[in-house]
C-alpha cells in the first residue's frame, strides 16, 4: 500500500494536531512518546495496524537520530505519505521548542520549584503505568512462541543489567530472528 | 548561526539510540566550542527530562537558546530534527516495498520481542525510581496511582492526556509542600 493513496488534508490536519498533543503531554523521552503514539494512532484511532506499528518502532530504533522523531515520521509517512511525515515531524517538535524556550529563561526557578517536582513525581508514575499497559498489549501480539518469549526475557535482562546500547540489542534480535525462524520453518 | 546548525545536524545524524546518546555529543561540541559551560550541561540534562517531548529535541532547544537566544533555539532544533526526518522518510519508502520479503519478516520476527522488552525496561526504570523508597520499602501513594492508571489504560483505554493529567494532580496531592 502506498501512503500517497490516502493523502487528504483533513487526515493530515488531524495527524498534526494529535502529534502536537502527544508532544505537549508526554514526559519521559523517546520510548514513552512512541508508546503514547502507539496508544493513540493504533489502539484508539485505528490509523495504523498494530503489527505494522511495532515494526516501525523496531526499524526506527535501529536508525541513527532521535527515536521519537524517527518513529513518528515513519508512522506519519505510512498513514499519509510525505505530508503526513511533515505533519508528525512538526507536531512532535513544536511543543518541545516552545516549552523549552520558555523554561530555559526561568530554568533555575523551574528546576527547584517544589510544585513542579511534586507534579513530576506523579507524572513519572503515570508514564510507568501507561508503558506497562502498552507492554501488556504489545506482548500479547508479539510473544507467540517459545523463541519470542525467550528473546523478550534475554533482551530485557541485557537492557537492564548491561550498559549495552539499545541498537546492538535490536540488531542482535534481528540476527537471531533470521537464524531461528529459518531453522523452525525447515 | 550556521556553525550552530551544522553542529546540531551532525549531532542529530550520529546519535544512535535516542536522547541519552545525544547528551555526551552536545556536551563535547557545545562546551568545546565555548557555547555552554559544564554546569549548564547538567541543567540541560535535568530540564530536558522534566519537560514534555523528546529529550534530544528539548536538549537541542535548551542549548541553542543558551548560546544564541530564540534564533539559536530554532536553528539548533531544526538542525537536530532534519537529518532524522530525512532518513526516516527514505527508509519508510524502502520499507513499504520490502515489507513482505521473507528475509525482512524473519528479521522483524526477532526484533519485535526486543522492542517490547526495551519499552518494558524504560517502564521498570521509571517504576523503580518512583514506586520504591531509597530504604527498600514501597511508596504506597505512588503504588495506588500506578494501579489506577494501569487499569484505566488497559481496561477503559482512557486517553493518555487524561491519564497524565490525573497522575500530575495525584503527584501534587501526594508530594506538594
Amino acid at each position: 500500500m502506498d501512503g500517497r493513496e490516502k493523502r487528504n488534508w483533513r487526515l493530515i490536519g488531524d495527524l498534526f494536531l494529535s502529534t502536537l498533543k502527544i508532544g505537549l503531554i508526554t514526559f519521559g523521552g523517546g520510548l514513552a512518546i512512541i508508546a503514547v503514539i502507539e496508544r493513540e494512532f493504533s489502539c484508539r484511532k485505528k490509523w495504523i495496524d498494530p503489527d505494522e506499528m511495532i515494526d516501525i518502532i523496531a526499524v526506527s530504533q535501529s536508525l541513527p537520530g532521535v527515536i521519537a522523531i524517527n518513529s513518528s515520521v515513519m508512522t506519519g509517512y505510512r498513514i499519509a505519505g510525505i505530508p503526513g511525515a511533515v505533519a508528525t515531524a512538526l507536531g512532535v517538535t513544536i511543543p518541545s521548542l516552545v516549552v523549552l524556550m520558555i523554561v530555559t529563561v526561568f530554568y533555575s526557578e523551574f528546576r527547584d520549584n517544589p510544585w513542579v517536582n511534586a507534579a513530576f513525581k506523579g507524572l513519572s508514575v503515570g508514564v510507568a503505568a501507561l508503558l506497562a499497559a502498552v507492554v501488556v498489549r504489545m506482548g500479547k501480539r508479539v510473544l507467540r512462541d517459545i523463541w519470542t518469549v525467550l528473546f523478550f526475557a534475554v533482551a530485557l535482562f541485557v537492557s537492564l543489567y548491561s550498559g549495552l546500547h539499545a541498537i546492538w540489542i535490536i540488531l542482535a534480535g534481528g540476527v537471531l530472528g533470521c537464524a531461528f525462524k529459518r531453522g523452525g520453518a525447515a | 548561526m550556521f556553525e550552530l546548525f551544522w553542529l546540531f545536524f551532525r549531532i542529530g545524524l550520529f546519535s544512535i539510540g535516542g536522547g541519552y546518546a545525544m547528551i555526551p555529543l552536545i556536551q563535547q561540541d557545545m562546551v568545546g566550542a565555548g557555547y555552554m559551560t559544564a554546569s549548564q550541561v547538567t541543567d540541560m540534562v535535568a530540564i530536558s527530562q522534566m519537560t514534555p517531548g523528546p529529550i534530544a529535541v528539548n536538549a537541542a532547544t535548551f542549548a541553542g537558546m543558551n548560546a544564541m537566544g530564540v534564533g539559536g533555539a530554532v536553528i539548533a532544533t531544526i538542525g537536530a530534527v532534519l537529518p532524522c526526518a530525512l532518513i526516516s522518510v527514505i527508509l519508510a519508502r524502502f520499507f513499504c516495498r520490502s515489507m513482505d520479503s521473507a528475509l525482512v519478516q524473519s528479521v522483524l520476527y526477532g526484533m519485535r520481542p526486543v522492542v517490547v522488552s526495551l519499552i518494558a525496561g524504560v517502564m521498570i526504570t521509571f517504576a523503580a525510581s518512583s514506586l520504591f523508597l531509597p530504604g527498600g520499602g514501597m511508596e504506597l501513594g505512588a503504588a495506588a496511582i500506578f494501579a489506577g492508571i494501569f487499569t484505566l489504560a488497559l481496561v477503559r483505554e482512557t486517553s493518555p492526556a487524561v491519564l497524565f493529567l490525573i497522575s500530575a494532580l495525584a503527584g501534587l496531592l501526594l508530594y506538594a509542600p
